[in-house]
């Protein structure tokens, strides 16, 4: 399946300065499109930054360097007014549900509230379109004048979906909108999700370090290790080969519910490192089980690793040929 | 090295505020409408000491030059004079600041060895009939405390100690009037009289000191009660302590640990109460007829004697500024987490 | 700027009678005593059964009686009247003065908040200046400031409200400000962003809102203040002056009387100060709850039907005679004796065998675990019993039962960092657990324990026993949790999600760690997860709740493959992503 452009990030990178030296480097030179339509899942570890490249990608937090494209236009450079206007089109999902929603005001009201922002409809014409959204994910309208507080944790995350789609966006940023939810209430969100974006079009930056959700969900997966993207493909193509030694760890730690099935062997050591003025080098470097040290030159560039597949490894090509 | 770099920067901070301080006690004599000599001397002075008083403190200049004049003459210790007493305010303050000091340390310490601990002990679950009586005080207290005036509770203190059961002292001073005031040591009459070695009058003058303490202690130690409970209270409900248990460490060893994470707020909570001990001593002494440095103040506005109402403002402002100092380096010390900065 | 659908003023009718109903017996009795004290307030004067500012010295100082219920004071004046009269005049300076300084320092603790994160450098340094002055403003203690205050405006009761505003309006800028900047960094701050609010917009209409039960328990902490402190200046003669009926000037009236024995005249203004600072106090946190929203309605825990599958498994036979723990129709009761926490669960557990406990939040998995440790939640009762090694936990002095205990019966609980005192170090922690158990030297201990640590495969002990909690990463902290649970041998190893919040890649060396060292000593766990995979391959037997109760228990390979509830099935599809 392929999807005509949406997103472009060219060389997205984003520094938090913490004093006069130091500075750390959430996000490193990342490039990657979403097509229309598309879901890219992003996996990574907590503090590999994808919390910060979905933020970047929406502007609520402001890029270091590297562009944007959003439909064409330069998101980068767009000013408060421009951006207000896209706001509709571009949206978010929150990790915290019941947190994301203000305790003080109906659910109605909240999902009702990007409407009387953005279009020019009646009070009452919001309300019926918040309602019909809320009944598309799952809600019944008796919820309509219920407080967060009130709804159980998968429904506030529905909530949270409907306020981001009722405004028919392109682009969905779905920031771990699963993790703190139990194995079935996950399960039930990931179902509504994929039906909206069936029924809507929408495209999806969804990012999670669950693997088993972002493969259900994705169409293409990207990783990312220490605010670097290590390696990027289609979801069939990631999930049957892995190019990358960090994501071959990465998978290696999911374990399968089916106790017949054999549990990967488990392949690092040691923990991920400080993200503190980063070195140019691999960022896996330090517990990768097969570094040389042409490693520590420079960090490694995305090799095309065919099939629209890349991985940003040296010896990339030696782990997919078996050698390793 | 962290620690050095943090303190040296916390005293730093001491400079500006003390400028913005002798600021705003300067400014706010200036706002009162007259001459501030005349005021300063009061309305029988003869008009060429004012004259004097005008060139000494460059009223015939621009504001920023007498706001140097001031500050000038702070520097000499010269805090002007009290037209109502004909006298200086220094030497006035240098009497009456000891008396001061007595109340407040004893109303401390009174909180120190009985409501921290009754605090303590309510915030402790169990404990049998003890236990289940000290929450109740607690529980009482803390209602009350908040409530009552310490004023209106000195003079209730007085009619049931002083005129129903004859048990202590009535408002008479710091000493009976029979007593003869120890040799001039501190200033502070319990610590000379056992320093002369004077039990007679130490144990007067404790008397006279014991009920403006409790009432100080009972209303100011308030909110470090409260706050020593509930921080000890959330101590001992946490997820650590729970863990401590788990593990079967001693339960003295799961109190001390619970204790470590109560210190740092109630800490907190008595430097921001002792901030406002010096407001408080100014009705409690007036009660108590202390003549401390807030009775000072009492009878300096009453009669308008603006010097000793200039010189209290700031000598409160400054005390309050030096309390917040200790309790921020006191914090440094005791959280780990802010003095030796989360590293990962 | 366009807001959001605002209730129709006959919704917010029914609101106030909606919350009148959802108010406890306390609460109303809170509201009636200050609606009494607002009456007075309003009507006392006109109440009073004698003049209250004409005096007669044919009737001074007398005691209480018929005529005069609560005596006259030395001008002859009635004190009852008196004290019908006074409160309109504190009540009213401290309402006034309170609302002055709410209506400056709140829109002023907006904008301190506003400015201090804006990227604009001067706006960040006006709002940072705003503090610093603040700062120097609070250092003058409230009494002496405003008594000096209104010593230079000279006394009256317009000065006396500004002075009490004025030393009042930086609580409310601070509050405000604080409130604030805290409701910023929760999500739906950003949420209002991200669906293109302005920051001044969201501040008005998601934030300022969520701060008002805050500020409305401080409004009436502060009238009460305000009151205490209108008082005092009256009675130091910084305030009101007679004769206007004013409680702390009744007060200093009486004083010299008080130590003569003529205690009617300065008891009652008091008494009644401390009744109106009181009232106000609870009426403010009354306020504050009505003021949560949904406070009375929160989702109640769902409670499982009743299952024949659940019957069979609670009536499994506890009396294995090899059991290592024997845990017997174990019921775990709360606040409704209805429904029970924990019912009638029975399972066993040898030495060795490792256990898993799964189900979706709020099955009962942490609260069984707590349990088994004999540490049950403070306000539950517990009912049947756990067999630890033949003793039964329940009637076991307090004291052996805490020298089991991170001996023999080991735990880890979830959150590895949120389990140790961010207060004491590593080595202190850990120096403590082992003298707990075994006599020996501080220095004794710190080896046993460095040696630990090194077994978990930390390395550079003698730095870890130096650290504080939060000098160790997440991973760290669950091996030192694993340290410690090891120190003594245990035989049974009770864990609550023991890789939860552990970064995927370190999950796995932990379970390898727990797995390899309950092998090697031959240790008994139960693992309560909520990942059904980690019971798959670390697991011998899985236990499965739902709602409080053992619904399912069986050898992992069999329950897993062939489960024979609900739950399970529907656990075992999420696991996998999907919906059943
Ligand atoms: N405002 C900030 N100031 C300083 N550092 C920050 C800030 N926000 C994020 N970081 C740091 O940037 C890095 C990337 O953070 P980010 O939140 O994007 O990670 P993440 O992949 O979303 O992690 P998680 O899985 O925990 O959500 C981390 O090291 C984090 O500590
Ligand atoms: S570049 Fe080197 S260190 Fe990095 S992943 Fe590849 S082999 Fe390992
Ligand atoms: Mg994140």
């Amino acid at each position: 399946m392929t999807f005509a452009p949406l997103v472009q990030v060219a060389h997205l990178s984003k520094r938090f300065r913490l004093d006069r030296h130091h500075y750390v480097g959430a996000v490193n030179d990342i490039s990657f499109t979403i097509g229309k339509g598309e879901t890219l899942g992003l996996v990574g570890e907590s503090g590999s930054g994808k919390t910060t490249v979905g933020r970047c990608l929406l502007r609520l937090i402001e890029p270091s360097a590297g562009s944007i494209t959003f439909a064409g236009a330069d998101l980068t450079g767009a000013s408060a007014a421009e951006l207000r206007a896209l706001r509709p089109r571009l949206q978010l999902v929150f990790q915290d549900p019941l947190a994301s929603l203000n305790p003080r005001r109906t659910i109605g009201q909240t999902v009702a509230e990007p409407l009387r922002l953005h279009t020019r409809q009646s009070a009452a014409a919001c309300r019926a379109a918040a309602a019909e959204m809320l009944r598309e994910v799952g809600l019944d309208a008796s919820r309509f004048d219920r407080y967060p507080i009130e709804l159980t944790a998968s429904e506030q995350q529905r909530v949270g979906i409907a306020r981001a789609l009722v405004t028919r966006p392109d682009l969905v940023v779905l920031d771990e909108p699963t993790s703190t939810l139990d194995p079935i209430m996950r399960a039930e969100i990931l179902d509504v999700l994929e039906r909206m974006q069936a029924a809507l079009g929408v495209s999806y930056l969804f990012i999670s370090h669950d693997l088993t959700a972002v493969e259900r969900l994705s169409h293409r997966i990207a990783v990312m290790y220490l605010g670097r993207l290590v390696e990027i493909g289609s979801t069939r193509a990631l999930m049957r080969q892995q190019d990358h030694p960090y994501t071959r760890a990465l998978l290696s730690a999911v374990l399968d519910a089916d106790p017949t099935k054999p549990i990967p062997p488990h392949v690092v050591e040691g923990e991920i490192p400080s993200a503190v003025n980063p070195r140019d080098e691999c960022p896996f470097v330090g517990r990768c089980p097969i570094h040389i040290p042409v490693c520590r030159d420079a960090m490694p560039g995305m090799a095309d690793m065919g099939g629209a597949h890349f991985a940003a490894c040296v010896r990339a090509p030696e782990l997919v040929r078996g050698a390793l | 090295m962290r620690s050095l770099i943090y303190i040296g920067r916390r005293l730093l901070l001491l400079v500006p505020q003390l400028l913005l301080i002798s600021i705003a006690t300067f400014v706010l004599i200036r706002a009162l409408p007259g001459d501030p000599a005349r005021l300063e001397l009061g309305p029988l002075a003869p008009q060429e000491g004012v004259d004097q008083l005008r060139r000494q403190l460059r009223l015939d200049q621009p504001l920023p030059q007498q706001y140097l004049a001031y500050v000038e003459r702070l520097a000499q210790g010269n805090l002007g004079r009290s037209w109502v007493g004909s006298t200086e305010v220094s030497a006035d303050l240098a009497v009456r600041l000891p008396a001061t000091l007595e109340l407040i340390i004893g109303g401390m310490l009174l909180v120190a060895v009985v409501l921290v601990p009754l605090a303590m002990v309510s915030a402790m679950p169990g404990g049998g009939i003890a236990g289940q009586l000290a929450r109740k005080v607690s529980f009482g207290y803390g209602l009350l405390a908040g409530a009552l005036p310490d004023f209106w509770l000195g003079l209730v203190l007085i009619f049931v100690f002083f005129s129903l059961l004859g048990w202590a002292p009535g408002p008479e001073g710091r000493l009976g009037i029979l007593d003869v005031s120890p040799d001039h040591v501190t200033g502070m009459y319990t610590v000379d009289a056992l320093i002369a070695g004077d039990l007679a009058t130490f144990w007067s003058a404790l008397a006279h000191l014991a009920l403006p303490c409790i009432t100080l202690a009972f209303v100011y130690g308030a909110p470090v009660f409260k706050m020593v409970r509930s921080s000890l209270e959330s101590a001992l409900k946490a997820d650590y302590t729970l863990y401590a248990r788990a593990v079967g460490l001693r339960p003295t060893t799961v109190l001390r640990y619970a204790m470590r994470n109560a210190a740092p707020p109630s800490i907190v909570m008595a430097g921001v109460v002792s901030g406002y001990l010096l407001g408080g001593a100014v009705l409690i002494e007036t009660v108590f007829n202390l003549n401390g440095l807030g009775q000072y103040a009492v009878q300096a506005v009453t009669t308008a004697d603006y010097a000793p109402i200039q010189a209290f403002v700031l000598i409160s402002a400054v005390f309050t500024m030096l309390v917040y100092l200790l309790v921020d380096l006191a914090y440094f010390a005791l959280d780990p987490r802010v003095s030796r900065g989360a590293t990962r | 700027m366009a807001f959001v659908a605002s209730k129709g003023p006959s919704r917010r009718l029914h609101g106030v009678r909606r919350v009148w109903a959802g108010l406890s017996a306390g609460d109303r009795i809170v509201v009636l005593l200050f609606a009494l004290i607002v009456s007075v307030a309003i009507a006392g004067p006109w109440l009073a059964p004698h003049p209250t500012m004409t005096a007669d010295p044919a009737q001074r100082l007398l005691p209480p009686s018929l005529e005069h219920w609560l005596g006259t004071d030395d001008n002859g004046i009635d004190v009852f009247s008196r004290l019908l009269a006074a409160p309109r005049t504190d009540v009213t300076i401290a309402l006034v003065a309170t609302l002055l300084s709410v209506l400056v320092g709140a829109p002023l603790g907006v904008l301190a908040g506003l400015f201090e994160s804006h990227p604009r450098r001067v706006l960040s340094l006006t709002g940072e200046g705003m503090l610093r002055l603040l700062d120097v403003l609070q250092a003058f203690p409230v009494f002496i400031l405003a008594m000096v205050l209104v010593a230079i405006r000279g006394p009256g009761t317009e000065n006396v409200i500004l002075a009490v505003a004025f030393v009042n309006f930086p609580v409310f800028l601070r509050l405000v400000r604080s409130e604030l900047l805290s409701l910023r960094q929760r999500p739906f701050a950003e949420a209002a962003r991200a669906i293109g609010r302005s920051d001044l917009a969201a501040a008005f209409v998601h934030l300022l809102p969520n701060a008002l039960p805050t500020v409305v328990v401080q409004l009436s902490v502060t009238v009460g203040f305000a009151v205490l402190l209108t008082a005092g200046l009256s009675f130091v003669g910084a305030g009101i002056r007679p004769p206007t009926p004013e409680l702390g000037a009744m007060i200093a009236g009486g004083a010299k009387f008080m130590a003569l024995g003529q205690w009617w005249v300065s008891l009652f203004p008091g008494l009644a100060l401390g009744a109106i600072v009181f009232v106000c106090g609870l009426f403010g946190e009354v306020i504050g709850r009505a003021l949560e929203p949904g406070a009375s309605s929160a989702p109640r825990r769902r409670r499982a039907p009743p299952l024949a599958a659940a019957a069979a498994a609670t009536n499994a036979p506890a009396a294995d005679p090899q059991a290592l723990l024997a845990v017997d129709r174990l019921s775990l009761i709360g606040d409704d004796p209805e429904a029970p926490l924990l019912e009638t669960m029975s399972l066993s557990l040898r030495p060795g065998e490792r256990l898993g406990i799964v189900g979706v939040a709020g099955a009962g998995k942490s609260l069984l675990l707590r349990t088994v440790l004999a540490l049950p939640p403070p306000g539950t009762t517990v009912r049947g019993r756990v067999r630890f090694e033949g003793r039964d936990l329940e009637t076991l002095p307090a004291a052996e039962l805490r020298r089991l205990r991170g001996a023999t019966l080991a735990a880890i609980l979830p959150n590895a960092k949120a389990q140790l005192n961010p207060l004491v170090r590593i080595g202190d922690f850990m120096a403590a657990q082992i003298r707990a158990h075994v006599r020996c030297s501080e220095a004794e201990a710190r080896r046993r324990a460095a040696k630990m640590l090194v077994a978990v495969g930390l390395t550079d002990p003698e730095r870890r026993l130096d650290a504080y909690p939060h000098e160790l990463s997440g991973g760290m902290a669950q091996r030192v949790c694993i340290a410690i649970a090891l120190l003594h041998r245990p035989r049974l190893l009770v864990a609550d999600e023991p890789t939860a919040g552990l970064d995927v890649t370190v999950q796995r060396q932990v379970l390898d760690l727990m797995l390899k060292l309950s092998k090697e000593q031959n240790v008994a766990q139960i693992v309560a997860t909520r990942d059904l995979g980690i019971v798959a391959h670390y697991c011998d037997t899985v236990a499965v709740l739902e709602g409080g109760r053992l619904v399912e228990m069986g050898p992992v390979a069999a329950v897993l493959t062939a489960p024979s509830s609900a739950v399970t099935h529907r656990l075992i599809a999420a696991s996998r992503g999907e919906t059943a």
